[in-house]
């Protein structure tokens, strides 16, 4: 378990970390997960922790770049085991209020949790949340999967944590963890989106809300990350995409 | 239905102008407009059809651009200066750059080019009246609102993003300002007239006030504001989304300033223990939530598992008791712990119910007397505790000394035990270390803690201690897991008992 994790964004008070924790048990079907942790000062926010299975590795590694209780907040952009499977456990380690959709909040005893009063809803347009001397945005990414589902936006690194939106089926994550060509690149997202997004409709809006912000980064919970140019060309790729019900007949 | 019969049908009631010096082509347009438009009025050039605008409004003027005397561009200032939402179509064989360009300045609605295609002209004018129609219908809709929120006892305002944008007189007349255009002066956002007061919703370098009203739609707020008297009035504030219009809400102030509950708020000890023995409050402030159909939260534990649900008061009795009702889980819950504790950020502090009175599964609803204001409520507590499972074995060592009494885990978490001891150990004082073997099941498979850990905390039952302990050093991972695992076993329990 070599270097599992990366620094994204860090200018001595502010940290933007991607760690890279696995369920290994399957990996006959591979899918890379990606976890975030966002630190300044004395708080921190761990973005889309994942499933019980890779919380102990986690729970160490984020240690080694905060105190545990220095976890204020918790994010989960959807409601997917991979996703929000060890939030029982984050619950019982941590003091930290969870944020999500309303959507899912009834479904969380399904893992273990019950401490309601700790979770923030985030209404359907999103929200905005003050954060030391930054902010976080939270940006509505509905039927992208999730019916109920969130981007986060961090406005001192600017870089956007995009849950399953930018999502790439590739292999074991060794070495590199970003896109080098996106014309290569894209072979890999096209299966993954043409699935599980929601519409070509749905893609634009989304696209929209981002090309409002300043970004230099988007941060998806699997597989690679986009910066530079590739954001451009991510973006661009994803509001032309057909997918979920633009392509009704070929599912039904 | 075709594009004829849709203008004829959307043009009915409807009155328009056409100006144009050609005789010829504004006989043959006139009865063509007289098909569709119940009122036809026409104009050989501009310095008429400006002496019609002044007799007789026109929602749609329909005009030539070279005339003579006053020419369809000057014509077009002056309608767009005096009546701006009116809708001007220039019909020209002038189609050079100059003329678009002065045209598109002036905000024309359409541009038709000579010789007149009869379907493009019938399209423009179903778009033109099409506008008017919705432009109609959002006036409508903005004079109904206003009338409503002006019907209001309490002062309202609808806000886009932290921007006024319409509001009651009640509202207009607390900040002083005859009209919203002054109250969009006045303050940049809504949120900085809201004052610093310990509890109530303010900005602050960790809040942005009207984000929070956002996120807690369904809460009602403290605010504390001054008025154009420079007097302090207290309100209870909540925001009210209007669905399907994006960013858009609607605020609502509940004025209280004359129950004199801000003291309430006020944290020194001197005055603490007056505010928790104020149960004229406790009334006072739950009646302000059932008016404002706020939600509150019922809380309960379950063997440690927290149980939280929230609830809508249905009936304040004053001074005897209050129904809630909520939702089965929480029934269950209150039924087990024969007590419950209402959370809410309308109140200062948590209202603890200690008499159940009934408890209706079929209406959903719980009724409580005995409420009192609890400084100290177990939804304070840092960690989660559970009740262990059945089998569990316990031994304490003070030094070498083993303790033979009975023992038994009351509940764990990760970073301390409470045990129930039959008799205190001699020695045994706060801060002494002890060494702890306790043996849970986890997996089927015993799970063994071995640990030093320091008294932190006793307290004495009838027959028995119950002693806190502070574990020293100690490998959390393995207590995480049996936590979760133990709250899977009790949310099954409780959930189990939804059916039995």
């Amino acid at each position: 378990m070599d270097n599992k994790y990366k620094t994204l964004y860090d200018d001595g008070t502010h940290k933007c970390i991607m760690f890279h924790f696995d369920d290994e048990s399957h990996e006959d079907s591979y899918l890379s997960v990606n976890q975030y942790l966002i630190i300044q000062n004395n708080s921190a926010i761990l973005i889309d922790p994942g499933s019980e299975s890779i919380f102990d590795e986690l729970y160490e590694a984020v240690e080694e770049h905060t105190a545990i209780e220095n976890i204020k907040y918790i994010f989960f952009s959807h409601q997917d085991p991979d996703v929000s499977g060890s939030i029982a456990q984050w619950a019982i380690s941590t003091k930290a209020k969870f944020i999500m959709s309303g959507l899912w909040t009834r479904f969380m005893s399904h893992y273990g949790f019950t401490q309601m009063s700790r979770i923030m809803v985030l209404p359907d347009h999103g929200a905005k949340l003050h954060f030391g001397e930054e902010y976080l945005k939270f940006i509505p990414a509905h039927f992208l999967h999730s019916p109920g589902n969130f981007s986060l936006y961090d406005s001192k690194s600017k870089i956007v944590f995009s849950g399953d939106i930018g999502a790439a089926v590739v292999g074991s994550p060794e070495g590199s963890k970003e896109v080098k060509d996106f014309e290569l690149h894209k072979e890999y997202l096209l299966g993954f989106h043409k699935r599980y997004m929601g519409s070509n409709k749905l893609c634009q809006a989304w696209v929209s809300k981002i090309k409002q912000l300043e970004i230099t980064m988007i941060a998806p919970q699997h597989g690679f990350i986009f910066e530079n140019e590739n954001v451009e060309l991510f973006l661009s790729w994803l509001n032309e995409l057909q997918c979920g019900s633009d392509l009704i007949d070929e599912l039904y | 239905m075709n594009s004829i019969k849709y203008l004829q049908e959307l043009a009915k009631g409807k009155s328009i102008l056409y100006v144009e010096d050609n005789d010829a082509l504004r006989k043959n347009v006139t009865k063509l407009l007289k098909k569709f438009f119940s009122f036809v009025d026409t104009a050989a050039n501009g310095k008429i059809a400006l002496d019609k605008i002044k007799q007789h409004h026109y929602p749609i003027i329909i005009t030539d651009i070279k005339m003579p005397l006053i020419d369809g561009l000057t014509l077009t200032k002056h309608v767009k200066h005096t009546y701006p939402e009116t809708k001007t179509i220039i019909m020209s064989a002038y189609d050079d750059k100059e003329t678009l360009l002065q045209s598109i300045e002036l905000g024309i609605f359409r541009f038709i080019k000579k010789p007149v295609n009869v379907n493009e002209f019938s399209d423009v004018l179903i778009k033109a009246l099409l506008e008017i129609k919705q432009e109609q219908n959002t006036k409508l809709f903005y004079m109904h609102l206003k009338s409503v929120f002006n019907y209001q006892s309490s002062m309202v305002t609808m806000i886009h993003g932290d921007k006024i944008i319409l509001a009651n007189e009640l509202f207009l007349d607390f900040f002083d300002c005859e009209a919203i255009d002054q109250c969009k002066e006045k303050f940049f956002s809504l949120s900085e007239v809201f004052l610093e007061h310990n509890g109530f919703l303010y900005n602050h370098d960790n809040q942005d006030a009207i984000e929070t009203l956002k996120l807690n739609q369904d809460k009602i707020y403290h605010v504390k504001i001054q008025n154009k008297e420079k007097k302090m009035q207290h309100f209870l504030l909540k925001y009210h989304e209007i669905p399907e219009k994006s960013d858009h809400g609607v605020l609502s102030f509940d004025d209280v300033t004359e129950l004199n509950l801000l003291k309430l708020f006020d944290t020194k000890q001197s005055n603490n223990d007056e505010n928790i023995a104020n149960t004229q409050a406790i009334f006072d402030l739950l009646e302000i939530i059932q008016r404002n159909s706020a939600k509150i939260d019922l809380h309960n534990y379950y063997k440690g598992l927290s149980i939280t649900n929230n609830a809508i008061i249905t009936e304040v009795k004053r001074d005897e008791s209050i129904t809630l009702k909520t939702t089965y889980i929480q029934q269950k819950a209150v039924q087990q712990e024969k007590k419950s504790l209402i959370v809410s950020n309308a109140l200062p502090y948590p209202i603890a119910c200690t008499e159940i009175d009934t408890i209706s599964f079929e209406k959903q609803t719980i009724k409580m007397k005995t409420l009192k204001f609890v400084q100290t409520s177990p939804i304070t507590r840092s960690t989660i505790r559970v009740v262990p499972g059945e089998k569990q074995t316990v031994s304490l060592f003070l030094g070498e000394n083993k303790f033979y009494g009975e023992i038994q885990i009351e509940d764990i978490s990760i970073n301390a035990v409470k045990l129930r001891l039959n008799a205190l150990p001699p020695g045994l004082e706060k801060d002494t270390e002890v060494r702890l073997d306790i043996v849970l099941e986890l997996d089927k498979k015993p799970l063994i803690i071995n640990t030093l850990a320091t008294m932190f905390r006793k307290s004495e039952n009838k027959h028995s201690f119950s002693v806190v302990f502070l574990f020293k050093e100690l490998k959390k991972s393995n207590l995480i897991k049996y936590i979760t695992k133990r709250q899977m076993e009790l949310i099954r329990e409780i959930k189990g008992m939804q059916n039995g």
